[in-house]
């Protein structure tokens, strides 16, 4: 990911764009921070807001247009905030932010003001801040002269207001002439002026043919409008006097645009009318409470993961990048990025259509490039996936070369349960000509573990055996597969079995009753309607009473397999799951074989659409619990076993005895009981080994691949008690006594 | 003060002996390395054939806090 890629996907995030108030208010008035400093009663914090935001702060907020309110979408339903109270109580209430004394001597450069009125005020005020003392010329000789006849200005607020303005500068009564101003190196020339420069003049910059002279355009009626352009005219005489450019960085601060939604849920409700002329405190806050706090984040409430790390996706973004460019130092942001399921929901409801899961990955590919992508993350779901490629890896077919169909029913689905494959293997034969069954792995992990050259080869040899076959068309039963597989292979040559037994029939003829299932799809059928389609069908037909789950169809969410978060972040996942099946309201019924892993993980009964499917008429079986690493690596086996030669290996589960507890944990450590069984082989046929003193427990290791595992064990009968397993991956070098 | 894990894994050391040797363990420096990187440590073992000992919890302790501090940097 380089810099303008990054920059790309940061910028497709809405989420600091400002909101609609302070879109529309020409000064840029931070309506939604002083909304929340209010409600949240820090008073204090809430004048300095607005002293910081507005010119001569006290007096605009008397009189300003609020054009805030035409874009607040509050109005919609109801009345707009009312900001200007709010400001006006913030001013009047909180304490007054500590102005630091400047020892700072005046600036020396000869400048000139022109005018009277909000616009000569506002540039005035500007003027002294930035320490210049500026010739004034006033040529009605009143600076005020308009104001005055706005009643809602108090008397005094106004003629305080002047005589702070005004205090120690040249004030002349007259209008000068152009040829008098050019003996001053710069020139506000604001409204109020008889004296209006002939010639054009910028609109952002206000700057004329005459350098150094601005000149602003006729008085609005808007303050607000009138206020800012007196700042504006003041930072070009600004730039101006420091030589800078008059433009840079201006144009797109002047059309302050705004890309965010109106939320949605708004409640209408009336704006809080003031009893007094002004707010009570009590007043102000629940004003202020009105306040949406308009922002984006509406891909929040969706993803775990875009809560997890907090703050908006640009945030997620910004901080993978610079996880990346690191040169030296600790890339905390590892695990961060390795974090997200890259299951696309945000994208689907992001408005500008963002893809976070994008961007996971393409840093994830990054890391690998440059050796960064730590081994532990995704160590498991490889290692599984090479067995499930080399291992257990088999092809049977009865055509001898070409068949018809082939059924890939993906890595998984047999390592849940074996039958689930072997029987819709014999369903499809029952019905097409001539069917070969392929089981293997797609690729997938190492495509999500941004291993992408690995993926590729695995993809290649795929695509390999399956020309050799003379290009059979596929049935696929896992969404992943069917996904990756459709993206290689010519159009309409993949179906899922799903859509095929929609078409051809169901397995079981005969109702099954069960109390009503909730449907979960899996995150990698989010595009494929087709197929979700179908799932419903089928079990519809089967008799079932089907309700869907909250969030499915485009907007489902991943179990936490996606993008091997099961391993990277095991707590996130699981947190994944636990809420996914928190919102079911009943048993769930899951079409991919992952799916009802995670989900049956957590306690919550979930069946695998062809357990439904597959069932005799009758009540629904009672759905099986989460098998574990361990016993899923042995289904394979044993799925291999019975098809290719038709025998049912011992598992090496059934050499071992451990209570259920220890089991749990070293499941959730990924330490697989056949790892375990070769430890102990190896120990026991004259390896090294340390024993207990006074017993006949005891504890061996062996390195297998980037592990070394440890078993401490006893023999009972003709099994092995195991007490413990662990292991580590660094490795033991030498020994430099 | 807590206990240090490493020191108590030692003194579980003393539970054990080299079956194949039958004899005590003894502390021993020796050289842990994970992705390039190494560093010397104390481990138990067997002074015969140099079969060593490492506990669960130093390899779930200490031993992973390092890795994990590797892999992230
Ligand atoms: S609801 Fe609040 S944040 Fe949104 S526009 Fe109105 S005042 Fe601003
Ligand atoms: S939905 Fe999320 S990613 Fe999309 S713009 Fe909003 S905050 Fe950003
Ligand atoms: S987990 Fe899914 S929704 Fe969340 S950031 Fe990743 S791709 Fe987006
Ligand atoms: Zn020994």
């Amino acid at each position: 990911m380089d810099n303008r890629r990054m920059r790309e996907l940061e910028e497709m995030c809405i989420q600091e764009d400002p909101p609609f108030c302070q879109a529309a208010c020409p000064l840029g008035m931070d309506g939604r921070g002083l909304c929340s400093d209010l409600a949240a009663g820090t008073v204090d914090k809430a004048r300095a807001k607005v002293e910081e935001g507005l010119p001569l702060p006290l007096l605009l907020c008397c009189i300003c247009d609020e054009p805030c309110k035409k874009a607040c979408p509050k109005g919609r339903s109801g009345d707009p905030i009312s900001m200007a109270l709010l400001e006006r109580y913030s001013l009047e209430n909180g304490k007054a932010p500590r102005k630091r004394p400047s020892f700072l001597s005046p600036r020396t450069d000869r400048i000139a003001l022109v005018g009277s009125g909000l616009a000569a005020m506002a540039a005035l005020e500007s003027l002294r801040a930035k320490r210049y003392l500026p010739q004034v010329y006033i040529p009605d000789g009143d600076l005020a002269a308009r104001l005055r006849e706005d009643d809602r200005l108090p008397r005094d607020l106004l003629d305080e207001t002047l005589e702070r303005l005004l205090e120690g500068l040249n004030v002349a009564a007259e209008s000068p002439s152009l040829e008098k101003l050019s003996e001053f190196d710069g020139v506000v020339i604001a409204d109020g002026s008889p004296l209006r420069y002939p010639g054009p003049t910028d609109d952002i910059t206000f700057a004329t043919e005459v350098t150094g002279l601005f000149s602003l355009p006729l008085p609005s009626d808007s303050p607000s409008t009138e206020a800012r352009r007196g700042l504006e005219a003041v930072l070009s005489l600004e730039r101006h006097l420091q030589g800078a450019s008059l433009e840079s960085e201006r144009t797109k601060k002047a059309d302050r645009n705004t890309r965010l939604r109106a939320p949605e849920d708004d409640t209408p409700s009336e704006a809080i009318v003031p009893s007094g002329g002004t707010y009570s405190s009590e007043e102000a806050t629940a004003e202020a409470a009105r306040c949406l706090t308009c922002q984006c984040l509406i891909c929040h409430p969706w993803c775990l993961y875009l809560q997890e790390y907090g703050g908006s996706p640009r945030k997620y973004i910004r901080t993978y990048h610079n996880n990346l460019i690191i040169n030296k130092g600790n890339r905390t942001a590892n695990r961060m990025i390795d974090s997200c399921t890259l299951c696309g929901l945000c994208a689907e409801v992001c408005p500008t259509g963002l893809d976070v899961g994008q961007a996971s990955l393409e840093s994830r590919r990054k890391m690998v490039d440059t050796g960064h992508m730590p081994p532990s993350h995704h160590d498991y779901p490889l290692r599984d996936m090479a067995s499930a490629l080399e291992e257990t890896d088999f092809l049977l077919d009865p055509t001898g070369g070409s068949p018809e169909w082939l059924f890939f029913p993906g890595c998984q689905l047999g390592a849940s349960e074996p039958r689930w494959v072997t029987e819709s293997y014999r369903y499809l034969t029952d019905r097409l000509e001539s069917v070969a069954l392929w089981v293997s792995c797609c690729g997938a992990p190492a495509r999500w573990g941004g291993r992408e050259a690995l993926y590729m080869d695995v993809m290649d040899l795929w695509i390999d055996r399956w020309e050799e076959l003379g290009r059979p068309k596929v049935v696929t039963a896992c969404s992943t597969c069917h996904g990756l597989l459709k993206e290689r292979l010519p159009e309409g040559t993949a179906v899922t079995l799903w859509e095929t037994m929609d078409k051809l029939g169901l397995p079981e003829e005969g109702a099954i009753s069960a109390e009503t299932v909730t449907v979960s799809d899996p995150c990698t059928a989010r595009d494929d309607r087709t197929a979700r389609e179908a799932v419903r069908n089928l079990l519809r037909r089967r008799g079932l009473a089907l309700e869907e789950h909250p969030r499915s169809g485009r907007t489902t969410e991943c179990c936490g397999f996606g993008g091997l978060v099961f391993s990277a972040n095991p707590d996130l996942a699981k947190r994944s799951a636990a809420r996914r099946v928190q919102e079911a309201g009943h048993p769930m019924v899951v079409s991919c074989a992952m799916c009802r892993e995670l989900y049956a993980r957590t306690g919550h009964p979930t069946w695998h659409i062809l357990e439904l499917l597959l069932s005799p008429e009758g009540k629904a079986p009672s759905p099986r619990p989460f098998p574990g690493w361990s016993a899923r690596r042995e289904n394979r086996k044993k799925l291999k076993a019975e098809m290719t030669s038709g025998t049912t290996p011992k598992k090496p589960s059934e050499s071992l005895v451990m209570d259920e507890e220890l089991r749990q944990n070293l499941d959730d450590r990924w330490i697989i009981e056949e790892e375990i069984l070769k430890v102990i082989e190896e120990a026991q046929s004259g390896g090294s080994r340390l024993r207990r003193k006074d017993s006949d427990v005891y504890l061996a290791y062996s390195v297998l691949g980037e592990r070394t595992l440890w078993v401490e064990y006893s023999p009972e009968g003709d099994r092995w008690r195991i007490h413990d397993s662990y292991s580590h991956r660094m490795t033991i070098q030498e020994v430099t006594r | 003060m807590r206990p240090d894990p490493v020191a108590e894994a030692f003194a579980r050391s003393e539970e054990w002996i080299c079956d194949e040797c039958g004899v005590e363990l003894e502390t021993a420096e020796v050289t842990l390395t994970y992705l390039g990187a190494s560093f010397p440590a104390k481990i138990p073992r067997c002074p015969r054939c140099g079969m060593v000992f490492i506990p669960s919890s130093v390899a779930l302790g200490k031993m992973l806090q390092v890795e994990q501090g590797l892999e992230d940097k």
